[in-house]
């Protein structure tokens, strides 16, 4: 006898957990496989852990969308319950007369995402504001934060697990088929038993499991299953204390919003990421890349000395756009894409997918409602 | 008169340092609770092939050392010693006092490293568990007055605990405060090599995350502290006592991204019985 539930949420990363939060608070029965030992192990624990304010991405994405709308829920859900965060605001700063143009796009874009508090900040306010800075001018982005990652996903955990929400860690997803009686889902769990699960609704939130778990769902046709591309981003840490108050960003390049200065709740300063674009799932931190990464700092912190670099961590973004291309957009496929009820698959929840955790779970409920 | 009185010290030392070290900072070493108990100085049943004292109390401690998460835990006691020659305690380990002179002791012992469980602290989410380890090594104790110092070295044997070298080294004055009270003050430091220190306070790169950054910890000092234990005699074989540890991570271990908390404290209650 399959034991049926509601829902089936795979991957308990930020936005798994989310997800997991919203149909459970919604009285939807609720299991989370995480294959991994613990939560929050995979995209979600390697991070810059910023919350971001919505400037960079296209209008009308889902990005542009789900960061905006993730912003004020994700503020406000933190003040609610006390997760530790702090808005300290951003600089996007042009170091050269020649890149001060790249600002304006910027600011145009955040403008039409609905980001109206982002100003030009020139040359003398920036030394009174980040005397370290060499800057020509920048964007000042207020409502830009930090936040404690794992507090936050502990804390969708917790609150779905008071709905009656279940987590089952070291729980692999198998393969899925659509049947009669809604998905039945295979799981391997912890001493390779295979059980067998029943559901209305299966959300694929696997993160970069999440092309493997779609490849295992029967009826599910390869064509809405995007190509993978894995970008590595180093970090590394500055010894001694931050010299800044805000982050710090260069203008962004085509892959990436550039090697960037965050700062932890902690006030540890760290520098990245970078990127590299890899083949498999590698979180080696590569203490060579120092030099490139002092290269890129000097640019707006000449400040930085020679031996001033400790190798961080690395994260890997999901991608699903190959390297050169234009940024792509978050998937979110429902039933009205690929046709199989009960079925959502997320793909390429790269930054700013920690900011837009709480929108993107809301959207998918959205999606499975409408059904 | 003498002997009583050492043995006086000597019993303090017995029921004072076994509990002194039952809360020990993370739970993750024996060695620190080593008792003092000594019947070298001190025996109450010179007759009596056994001397042993049980008991049961709890401690409240950090979750591993470095955390700043707190658990309280149950804690056995049990101290037994046969013919003044070789003993099985939770707190000493099981060896053989090889070497017994008026005034110290010592002989080759194994102990228990208890590991680390990763699970239930969200710092070490990802982080590997550390096995518990099987030790062995060789301790030293001596008594000079009311003084007690005491040492070891020894070595972890255990595939997936740690395989590392630890030394110790513990001073401490005992005193009666009244007919039923008595008190013991006590130092101590540890020195860990590096494969103990990799083993509990690094960050292998693959393990670092955006909260815990890659880190390679070093040998050298990895603690040193003091702590103070209260013993009250509430009848002749019955006893209560409460400790306090406190103990400050250092050096290469005190860097570490695990480490919250350089200031580690430990508290215990433990009710005995000396049979």
């Amino acid at each position: 006898m399959t034991e049926q539930v509601d829902t089936i949420v795979i991957g308990a990363g930020a936005v798994g957990l989310a997800i997991a939060r919203e149909f459970s608070r919604n009285g939807h029965e609720v299991i989370i496989l995480e294959s991994a030992d613990a939560i929050g192990t995979g995209i979600s624990a390697r991070s810059s852990e910023v919350i971001h304010a919505g400037i960079y991405y296209q209008s009308g994405s889902l990005k542009a969308e789900l960061c905006v709308a993730g912003k004020v829920a994700l503020y406000k859900y933190c003040e609610s319950r006390n997760i530790p965060h702090r808005r300290t605001g951003k600089l996007i700063v042009a170091t050269t007369p020649e890149e001060a143009p790249q600002l304006e796009p910027l600011l145009q874009q955040a403008h039409a995402n609905g980001v109206t508090d982002v100003s030009y900040v020139d040359g003398s306010r920036i030394a009174d504001m980040e005397p370290a800075l060499r800057a020509e001018k920048a964007l000042l982005s207020p409502t830009t934060g930090i936040i404690d990652s794992h507090s936050l996903m502990h804390s969708f955990l917790g609150e779905a697990e008071d709905h009656g929400a279940r987590v089952a860690l070291r729980s692999k997803f198998r393969k899925a088929e659509a049947g009669p009686n809604g998905i039945s889902v295979e799981i391997e769990i912890e001493g390779g038993e295979h059980i067998k699960l029943a559901c209305r609704h299966l959300i694929n939130a696997a993160g970069h499991g999440a092309h493997e778990v779609a490849g295992g769902i029967d009826g599910l046709s390869p064509d809405f299953i995007p190509e993978r591309y894995l970008a590595k981003g180093t970090y590394f840490l500055l010894k001694g204390p931050s010299p800044f108050r805000r982050l710090i960003y260069p203008v962004p390049n085509s892959a990436g919003l550039g090697i960037h200065l965050t700062i932890d709740l902690g006030g540890q300063a760290r520098f990245g990421p970078d990127v590299e674009w890899i083949e498999r799932e590698d979180y080696e931190t590569n203490a060579g890349r120092a030099h490139q990464f002092r290269e890129s700092i000097r640019e707006y912190y000449p400040g930085l000395g020679d031996d001033a670099l400790l190798p961080g961590y690395a994260g890997i973004r999901p991608k699903i756009i190959a390297p050169g291309q234009p940024p792509g957009d978050f998937v979110i496929q429902g039933p009205d894409a690929h046709g199989l009820d009960g079925l959502v698959n997320l793909f390429g929840i790269e930054s700013p997918g920690l900011t837009s955790a709480l929108a993107i779970a809301a959207k998918v409920y959205s999606r499975l409602r409408a059904e | 008169m003498k002997l009583l009185s050492a043995a006086f010290v000597g019993l303090i030392f017995v029921l004072g340092s076994t509990v002194a070290g039952a809360a020990d900072v993370g739970g993750t070493s024996m060695e620190s609770q080593l008792s003092g108990a000594n019947d070298v100085l001190f025996d109450p049943t010179p007759n009596d092939d056994w001397r042993i004292i049980a008991g049961a109390g709890f401690g409240y401690s950090p979750d591993y050392p470095g955390s700043d998460d707190f658990t309280s835990n149950p804690l056995p006691l049990l101290d037994a010693e046969w013919r003044r020659t070789y003993f099985i305690s939770t707190q000493r380990g099981v060896g053989l006092n090889y070497f017994r002179k008026r005034n110290w002791r010592a002989g080759p012992r194994f102990t228990l490293d208890q590991g680390r469980d990763s699970s239930g602290n969200k710092a070490l989410i990802g982080m590997p568990d550390i096995d518990a380890s099987i030790e062995l090594g060789i301790f030293f104790e001596s008594f000079s007055g009311p003084w007690r110092f005491k040492g070891d070295i020894r070595r972890g044997l255990s595939n997936g605990g740690h395989q590392g070298i630890v030394a110790s080294f513990d001073a401490a004055i005992g005193s009666g405060l009244s007919e039923s009270t008595n008190l013991i003050a006590g130092t101590f430091f540890h020195y860990a090599d590096a494969a103990f220190s990799q083993k509990y306070f690094s960050v292998r790169s693959t393990e670092s995350t955006a909260t815990r950054s890659a880190y390679t910890a070093g040998a050298g000092l990895k603690d040193y502290g003091a702590y103070l234990t209260f013993v009250q005699n509430i009848s002749d074989p019955v006893f209560v006592s409460a400790s306090g540890r406190f103990t400050r991570l250092v050096g290469s271990a005190a860097e570490s991204p695990l480490v919250h908390a350089n200031f580690q404290t430990a508290l215990s209650f433990i009710i005995g019985y000396r049979f």
